[in-house]
Order: C-alpha cells, then structure tokens, then sequence
C-alpha cells in the first residue's frame, strides 16, 4: 500500500476549500451541526477512495452531492418524511421572532428576510442557499441537486417571487403608518 | 432549439436574467421586450432589488463552521482502505446517483484513522508562554516561524508535508501490521489518562459538573442521542470491508466527542510513538458563562475562542455557558456575541497546560429590549435546550481541578463595535487597546492575525469588516523617547469613506484610517537628489486644532520613474469572479479597471489572467502586454459565478507570476476581489504566510478592493501588507484611473521596501508625542533594526506622510510622570542641550536587497504658526483632521468641521485631479450629515 501524494494534496486542497460551505450547506439539509460534521467527514473520507484525476474536475459538485445524498440518506434513515421543513431554526439562527422596538429598521428589515427565508419550501431554501449561501450558478446547482436548470430557475423565481411579494406588502402596511 | 420570446410577469427567466445567468440570446431577447414593455422593465428591478436584499440581509452570510479537530485529523490522514481495496476506485460515485454502496468501507476508514488520530496531538507544540517577558518570547517565535517558512520555501511543499504525514502512518503499522480494528481503535481520541478514567456515562456527568452543577435534563440526554445515532442502520449495499469492523468504527465517529471506551488502552504504543515526534500535551480547557447585565444568561450567544489554531466556536447553552477545550497552552481571547446586545470579550493570558479556567462574560442589552426578549426567550426554550443538549457535547476532556478564573481586560469591550456613535468612554477604551494589542502580538508570533470580532458577528447584518482601531494616545517623552512604526502606503480607506459618505451615511469609525486618508494625496515634496529612492521632508508648526500644540509632518516622495524608463511588467492579474462580485460596481468595474491599465503596457510586458471562484483557472495565458486585443477580450470573456475560493488562485497566480519572472523587472500579482474568500480563518492565516513567502521570491501583491456590503477590508489590508503591496479601493472609474493609471508607478513598482521610521524625541523640548493614524503600524523599537521584521513598501513617486501632534516640554498639559523611586530620570546628553527637536532615523532595504539603508535627520522647530507653514503640512493637518472627526476623537476639542473645511480650502493648491476639491466636498457632505443627524 503505497502513500499517494496526490490524493493527499487534492484531499487536503478539499479541505481547505470546502470544509465550511460544505458544512453550511449539510447543516441547512440537517438542521444540527454535529450530523453535518458527520456527513461533511464521511464526504472527505469517500474522496481519499476517489482518483484523483477523475474528481479532481467536478470536484465541488462531487463533494455537494455526496454531502447531499448522505444528508437525504440520514434523513430518511430517520423517518423524518418531511426533513427539511423540521430545520428551520438551522437557517435562522437567532430564531425568526419579533425584532424588539429598539432594533434599527435595517436590522428589522433583516430579520423579515430571515424568516421569510427560514419559511419557504425546502425545496425552495436549498437552492436558495446553493445560490446565495454558495454563490453557484443554475448549472453547478442543477448537478448537485439533480434537478433540471429550468427547475432549478423555477425555484429561485418563486423563492425571489415570494419573498418580494412580502417586502412590497410589508412596506405598504409601513408606509400607512406614521 | 425553440426560442419562446413572449415573456410574462410571471418568467422565471426574468430571475434568471437578474442574476446574470440567462444565455445571451435570451437575454437580448428580454432587453428587446423591456424597451417595449414598462412593467416587464418595474418587475426586473424589483428583482434585482429583491435580490440585493436578499444578498444584504447576510442570511446566507452563514458562520465560519469547522469540522472539530479530531474529524479533520481523520480526514487529513489516508485511510489504508483508500488503498487497499481496489474495488471503489472503479466505483467512483456519480454526483447525484443515488448509490451509497461504500459507506460501510467508509466506516471501516474511518475507524482507522480515527485510530490514528491522536498522532495529530502529539504534534510539537513548543510555546514558551511560561518564560520571559511575553513580547521577547513572540518575538523568537516569529523568528522561528519565520526560518521554517524559508526551509520550507526550498523544497516542494507538499513533499514535505507528506513526508511529515507519512511517518506517524508507518510507525502504526509498524505496531499493528495486521491493522486489525481491535489494536487501532481505542488508544486515543483523549489524551491517554482520560481515557483511563472513566466509562462514557461517568465522563458526561463530570463534564456536565463542570460546566454546570445543576443540569438534570442534559445528563441523560445526550447519552440517549449517542444511542440514537448508534442505532441508524448501515446501508443495505455491498461493501468491501466487513461489517463488524464498520460498527464500532461507526459508533466512535458519531459520538465524536465522549471519548472512545476506554477498552484496552495501549500505553506502550501511546508512549513510543509520542516519544518519536514530541513529548505528548496535556491541553487546556475553558468553561466560558455568558450573561446579560441583569445575571440572565446569555442562551444562544455564539462565543468563540480565538488564538487556537483555528478559532473554536460554540453556542451558549440554556444556562448560557459553553466548553471547549483541548486546548493548546497559550494566550486566548473570548468573545460573545448575541444579536441583542452589545458584544463581550475577555483575554486569557498563559492558559496553562492542563488548566481549567470559568471564564465569565457580561453583555449589555438595551432595557427596552428586555421584555421583548423575555418573550421569546420562552417561546424557545424547548428548542434552546434541545441546542445545549448538542452543546454539551463541545466538552471531550477536563483533566485537571478547575481554578478560578483569570482574565485581563474586563467585562466589557468594545473591540468590535465600529458603528459605536458615542465616543469610548475612558474605561473601555483601555481595555479595547488591551484587545488591539494582544492581537497585534498574536499576529507577529503566528504571522497571522485572527479576527476578532467582526461587525458581521456583532451585529450579523452587514458582512463588512473592520479591524477595531485605537487611536494613539499622548505618550510623555520621559517614558518613552522612541516612536517606530512601520509606513503605510494604502489608500483604500479614503475611497471607502468617500463611498460611505457619497451614500449618505457618516462611515463606521474604524473604516477610518487616518493615515490611509492622509497618504491618499499627493504633496508637493521635492524628488529625491542623492543616493536614496526617496526625500525626506520635514515641518513643524503650531497644531491648528490645539494652537499650543506643534505639529510635525514627515513627507517622504519616492522618485518616479518616467514611462519610458520604468523597467518591464510581468503582471499576473488574479480575479475574483465568484458569485458576490456579479455587482455593476464590482465585476464589470475591475473589467473597465483592468482595461485601463493595460492600455499603458507595451512590448515587454506581460500579463496572464487567473480566475478563481467555485475552481481556479488560467483565463489568459502569459501574454506580451501590446497585444492588448488579447488581453481585452480575455477580460471581456470574465462571467460572475460560483463560490470563491482564494487561495486555490492564489497559488496558481504565483507560479505563473515565477515561470515568467523578469529579472529587474516589475513582478506582480494583482489581486481583485471583494474579498470574501471562503477558506476558514485558518486558511486564511496559511494564505497570509504563503503570501509573505511569495514576496521574498521577489513577486510581490497588489490588492484591489472592490464593491460593498461585503468587503473585507481587514484580511485585504493584511494581505497586501504581507504580501509588500499596496491595498487600494477601487469604487468608481475615477479611483480606478488613480490607482491604474496615473499612479501606475507607485502601483506597480517597488523603488524601497521595509520602510521603517524611528523618531527619537528630545525630552527638553516635547514633554509628550501623539502619532497621528499608522494605528495598526506600530513597531516595537527594537525591530527597527532587526532587518527580518517586514514593514510597509514605497512604489515610484509615492508620496507618504506622517503628523505627529507635540506637547511642547513644560506645557502645563503635557502628561506628569510621578518621580521614579528606584531610578534617576535619564540625564540629558550634550545633543539635548542643541535645541533639536527630535531625529528622524528611517531604515529601508533597496528592492531586490536584504539589508537596510539608515538615514538619520535631526529637526529643529522654527517656530512657524500654523499659517505660515507649507502648503503640504497645511493640507495633510485638514485630511487628519478630518479622519479624526470621523473616528470622533476627542483630541480634536471644539474644532468642527468647518474649521476643517476652511483649513483644507486655504490649503487646496494647485489640485491637478480634482483630489483636493473632492476633499472639500466630502467635509460639506459629513457635515451635512451631522447637523441632519443632530435635528433629528
């Protein structure tokens, strides 16, 4: 059995790349950091069995989607039928709430976001986050989630749709007050 | 392929549109439907609208996550099965395909290397924090570092490391050639004794004992969750490695933190293998409570813990505390964060090995918020418990009796609050400087600086960060006659204040760099005639803010380089096209920028593109600087997209920047970026040494800040100190022409680097001394003539400049020093009674040299008012003044902005650019600001 620096450096390199967003991302499927410790170690783990040449291109879409695919798998392992909607204080950390009177309006403004965020479907939220959380592009999403990138469009548009139909409404209600 | 032009209100393609990911065909076919249609136009800005909202909120911001420092120990070690089985290479997972097959191998690996873990702790950990004074001690390690980051440089760095990885394994197979799960698993996790202790049970009360003595619920919790987990089933698939293996394998990786059972613990393999790389360390541990100002604690604070290696961080519990440990013995700083209140930090100096330390934090919220607070602090307290329950679980080892606290600093610090309106009150302001420092420190002995607490954390709304900055304060001559700071060519400052106040909002006070604000301008200092690459020009006049005071201005100007003369380019343009800089004012602008820039290359230069985001590439290989055709549509082709990832491009940067160094020539990476790079703050601090390490190669780094909400100007100004560059904001094409074009010299070539400054006072004539800005430049004075201590480059025709604000000896508020009772004060020599002011001493290495040039000029006041003093002193004391106001110092009396406005206006000058004039408008606009700020 021979060492292979190669894969090291590239698992290495992973790591040093990865190991937060991935984490970020596990957590928001999860819902609790130490099961998403646990997928994103398991993803790296699988990467060392990996070679290296063949992963090295698609590498961030690899790592996501066996993060993803392990997360469902726990998920399901778990019987939680509708996981992902069980894990909204994950994305909204402080919990989603009144935001008292002293906070500055921009700090409320926030605060909506948060919670209009935390209550879109899980569908919606998950590439949301691939988007906003991750920066990724339709396609790069569309390869981890196995969705299509038209679905993928579709899912942003209603998340974006959503949210801005509240921001309009909430500033109308605003706007009549004083 | 059909083309649907028709687009309604309701096309996800309009999304899809705002958020640059339409192919052009559609997208000219939208903008043709736009020009036609008004709502179609309304309903894509408020997209776009919705969408900057959505960026801004920093809900997606997300936190700096870790794995904990066993998992990653695992992770960074080959698994024997990666090897052994040949079977999963040829089973490469498919993204997306369903097919979980190798997650019982995946068990087994990790039940290996999770034996093997605990070599990572045996690590050498050589901190001497016990002896000498702290400041010599940081000082030798630097140097250490600093050796081991040349030995490194010579050889391929991945050699190393991996010869440095490989050891431990071999040693391990050695012991258990069989490899068998039995040997390998149990040695470890804990440090040997713990793992003697006790049963897992056992373990989690006396941890729960610790952290908090009544905690009924969160004894058998966890425990019950360990079993949960245990319980999942393995996937159904074929696997390569037996199951019975996998099991136990499973059951320690899932309940990471107890320690492993201690089944049959291998002291001989421990002690042999330890004694082979490094007497084994027993590590600290922190039990960290925090509260709000009226004893309620403080639950879901995220406190952290920074200094480690890599910053630990954890939610408070129910009962508002949190435990770390495993601990390196060292000196930690402990911040807290909640959303409603005011952030606290401690210091902890000296953790000791094997130490336990409580350490309390008290956060102020505002009363109002109080009930509101209360409310919904009920509404979640089931889920508050349920989070300390998986809290708890930080704690893996407490080894030794817990000794009461010990802290430096107090309660409170305002360390991070740069939006702070009311000015520090005396208390907190020195317990901030005592933060500043201990990071400043912690910065020379690991080379890399940690933040503290960023306004992101405090706040968790605006992701811009800002180092907290302390301004200098009065230092009596008679207790130190030696000021050394290191220069500071920077710019960026000014430009993000300029953006701040364009926006209409006076910016947060430690954005402000006043020297940054100050050395944006040019100053009519004379070129350099003799043998030095730079003059040095010296003023003193009375200080127009404090008539009583002198003020010293020290201008250095480099010697430019006329175009035709200035040697070859070989530039490495290194961009950041992630996701965040899909912004007009970031991406598209750092394409107008660049452009520019090329325009003003020829023949002999080069330039090569690389771009990072979700993967680093080359974008344009090397390429001669007039084939500017090229060059454009290379840039033209840049598209927004992915996450980024810096230090991936980064490197490849560099080693395309030394496979075309030229010799004597300009050799640059230039770095774009708003600067959010997605490696852990750990990365980060390797990114910097890596960096600092390239600049000795000769290739040195600019940086270029671009856009808003989500810049992170200290890790770019660190970067570019590191890296022996210059950091400047780019937020308009104007800026862009400054720093690309006009000053493309100072830009881009070095004519002196570690450029330090040591001004000895005469005690006779300056009773006390006060540095104007150059706040996170502060030197130690004996690094002034230590030649390996990095300091701030000057690029070709740069002007730099320093105030200095006098107390002349003898004023009546010139600070009093009590008699010494065990000294004489210091007599004075001959040169005292001369009448010199002070000597500028200034020490600075030619580019391509590694020993320093020392300049000496001694200055004598001729008592000038502030009116007749040159036009230079005149303008640079209206820019200070004006930084001061910002930062709301309070040296600046009942001097308002008005006086600063008709001091800069008398000072103007010739303003070749319109620099100067803008200066003025930005004083009208802040004081429109304020009297706006003050009726309301």
């Amino acid at each position: 059995m021979s060492f292979n620096p190669d894969k090291q450096a590239l698992v290495h390199d992973a790591l040093n790349r990865y190991e937060t967003p991935l984490l970020r991302y596990a957590r928001q499927l999860l819902g609790d950091l130490e099961t998403a410790r646990d997928v994103v170690q398991d993803a790296f783990l699988q990467l060392w069995k990996q070679d290296p040449d063949k992963v090295r291109d698609g590498l961030s879409s690899w790592l996501y989607a066996v993060c993803r695919n392990r997360a469902l798998d726990i998920l399901r392992k778990e019987q939680r039928m509708t996981p992902l909607e069980m894990n909204d204080a994950s994305m909204a950390w402080p919990h989603p709430g009144p935001s008292p009177a002293v906070l500055a309006e921009h700090k409320q403004t926030n605060a909506l976001m948060r919670r209009l965020i935390a209550e879109l479907p899980p569908a919606q939220r998950e590439v949301m986050h691939l988007k906003f959380g991750q920066g990724m592009s339709y396609k790069e999403i569309s390869r981890i989630t196995q969705k299509s990138v038209s679905n993928v469009g579709f899912l942003l548009h209603a998340a974006v749709k959503t949210i801005r139909g509240h921001v309009a409404r909430q500033a109308a209600a605003e706007g009549g007050a004083p | 392929m059909k083309e649907r032009h028709e687009f309604t209100l309701e096309d996800p393609r309009l999304t899809a549109y705002a958020l640059g990911e339409l192919d052009a065909g559609e997208a000219r076919a939208l903008e043709a439907a736009m020009s036609r249609d008004e709502s179609l136009r309304r309903a894509v800005a408020e997209i776009r609208q919705t969408l900057t909202m959505i960026e801004d909120s920093g809900v997606f911001a997300g936190e700096e996550l870790a794995l904990t420092t066993d998992q990653r120990t695992r992770v960074r070690r080959q698994p024997e099965a990666a090897n052994t089985d040949a079977g999963p290479k040829r089973r490469v997972l498919v993204p997306g395909l369903r097919l979980w097959a190798p997650a019982l191998a995946a068990a087994a690996v990790m039940a290996l290397a999770f034996g093997l873990g605990w070599f990572d702790r045996a690590a050498p950990i050589s901190r001497q924090n016990e002896t000498g004074p702290a400041r010599q001690v940081l000082a030798d390690q630097a140097k250490v570092e600093a050796q081991d980051a040349g030995a490194l440089e010579k050889e391929n760095q991945a050699d190393v490391a991996a010869e440095l990885e490989e050891a431990p394994l071999e040693l391990a197979e050695a012991i258990s050639p069989s490899a068998s799960m039995d040997a390998v698993v149990e040695p470890v996790e804990a440090p040997l004794e713990l793992a003697e202790s006790a049963s897992p049970a056992a373990t989690v009360e006396e941890r729960s004992a610790l952290a908090d003595a009544p905690a009924p619920e969160t004894d058998s919790a966890p425990i019950e969750q360990t079993a949960k987990l245990r319980q999942r089933p393995a996937p159904a698939a074929p696997a390569p490695s037996p199951p019975v293996a996998a099991e136990p394998g499973r059951r320690s990786e899932l309940a990471t933190n107890p320690p492993a059972p201690p089944a049959e613990p291998n002291p001989v393999l421990a002690k042999k293998t330890a004694g082979s790389r490094a007497e084994p360390v027993q590590l600290g541990a922190l039990i960290v409570s925090a509260q709000f100002q009226d004893g309620a604690p403080c639950v879901g604070a995220i406190i952290r813990v920074l200094g480690a290696e890599r910053p630990r961080i954890a939610t408070a519990n129910a009962k508002g505390k949190a435990v770390f440990d495993d601990l390196e013995p060292g000196d930690y700083a402990i911040t807290a964060n909640h959303p409603e209140a005011t952030g606290a930090a401690k210091m902890i100096q000296r953790l000791a090995v094997g130490q336990t330390l409580r350490v309390g934090l008290i956060l102020t919220r505002p009363p109002e918020a109080l009930t509101a607070i209360a409310e919904r602090e009920r509404a979640d307290s089931r889920e508050s418990r349920k989070d300390a329950e998986q809290k708890e679980w930080v704690v893996d080892s407490v080894e030794s009796p817990v000794a009461e606290l010990l802290v430096v600093g107090g309660n409170e610090t305002d360390a991070s609050r740069p939006q702070a309106a009311e000015s520090p009150q005396p208390k907190k302001a020195f317990r901030a400087i005592g933060l500043s420092r201990f990071f400043a420190k912690k910065e020379k002995a690991n080379g890399l600086r940690q933040e503290p607490m960023s306004p992101a954390e405090s706040g968790r709304f605006n992701t811009e960060d800002y180092d907290h900055i302390e301004e200098n304060a009065f230092v009596s001559t008679l207790d130190d006659p030696l000021s050394t700071f290191s220069i500071d060519v920077d710019t960026a400052s000014y430009a993000n204040v300029r953006r701040f106040l364009r926006q209409g909002a006076l910016p947060p006070a430690d954005a402000v760099r006043v020297e940054e604000m100050i050395n944006y301008f040019n100053y009519d200092d004379p070129q350099p005639t003799g043998r030095h690459p730079f003059s040095v020009n010296v003023a003193v006049a009375s200080a127009p803010w404090a008539p009583t005071h002198r003020l010293l201005r020290l201008g250095l100007k480099a010697k430019s380089i006329p175009a035709s003369q200035r040697p070859a380019a070989n530039l490495v343009f290194l961009l950041d096209v992630s996701g965040s800089m899909n912004a007009a004012n970031k991406l598209p602008l750092l394409k107008q920028a660049l452009g520019m820039l090329v325009e003003n290359l020829t023949k002999r230069d080069r330039v090569s593109i690389v771009v990072y985001a979700g993967a680093a590439g080359v974008a344009l290989e090397p390429t001669p600087g007039d084939n500017q055709q090229a060059i454009l549509a290379a840039l033209a082709r840049l598209q927004a997209g992915g996450s980024t990832n810096g230090g991936a491009g980064i490197e490849r940067a560099y080693a395309l920047a030394r496979k075309h160094f030229i010799e004597g020539g300009a050799n640059r990476v230039i770095l774009a970026t708003d600067g959010d790079f997605n490696v852990g703050v750990a990365d980060r601090g390797s990114l910097i040494r890596m960096i600092e390490d390239k600049a000795k190669t000769g290739v040195f780094l600019t940086v270029l800040g671009f856009g808003m909400g989500n810049l992170k100007d200290a890790t770019l100004e660190r970067l570019a100190d590191k890296g022996n560059g210059a950091y400047a904001y780019i937020d308009t094409e104007a800026e862009a022409r400054k720093a690309l074009v006009e000053e493309i010299g100072g830009t881009l070539f070095t004519v002196a680097k570690d450029v330090k400054i040591q001004i000895e006072f005469n005690p006779l004539e300056v009773g006390a001394y006060r540095l104007i800005g150059y706040e996170n430049r502060m030197l130690a004075h004996q690094d002034f003539n230590d030649d390996a201590k990095d300091a701030g480059e000057i690029g070709a025709g740069h002007s730099i400049t320093a105030l200095y604000e006098l107390i002349p000896a003898g004023a009546e508020d010139a600070p009093k020093v009590d008699v010494l009772k065990y000294q004489s004060v210091t007599e004075a020599t001959g040169a005292a009674v001369s009448g010199e002011l002070l000597t500028v001493k200034l020490r600075y290495k030619r580019p391509d040299q590694d020993r320093s040039v020392l300049m000496e000029t001694p200055v004598r006041d001729e008592g000038l008012e502030f009116a007749q003093a040159p036009q230079s002193l005149r303008f640079a004391a209206a820019v200070a003044a004006f930084g001061m106001k910002l930062r709301q110092s309070k040296r600046l009396g009942d001097f308002e902005l008005e006086a600063i406005r008709d001091l800069a206006e008398d000072s103007v000058g010739a303003d070749d650019h319109g620099y100067r004039a803008e200066f003025l408008e930005l004083v009208e606009t802040a004081q429109r600001l304020l009297d706006e700020g003050k009726q309301r």
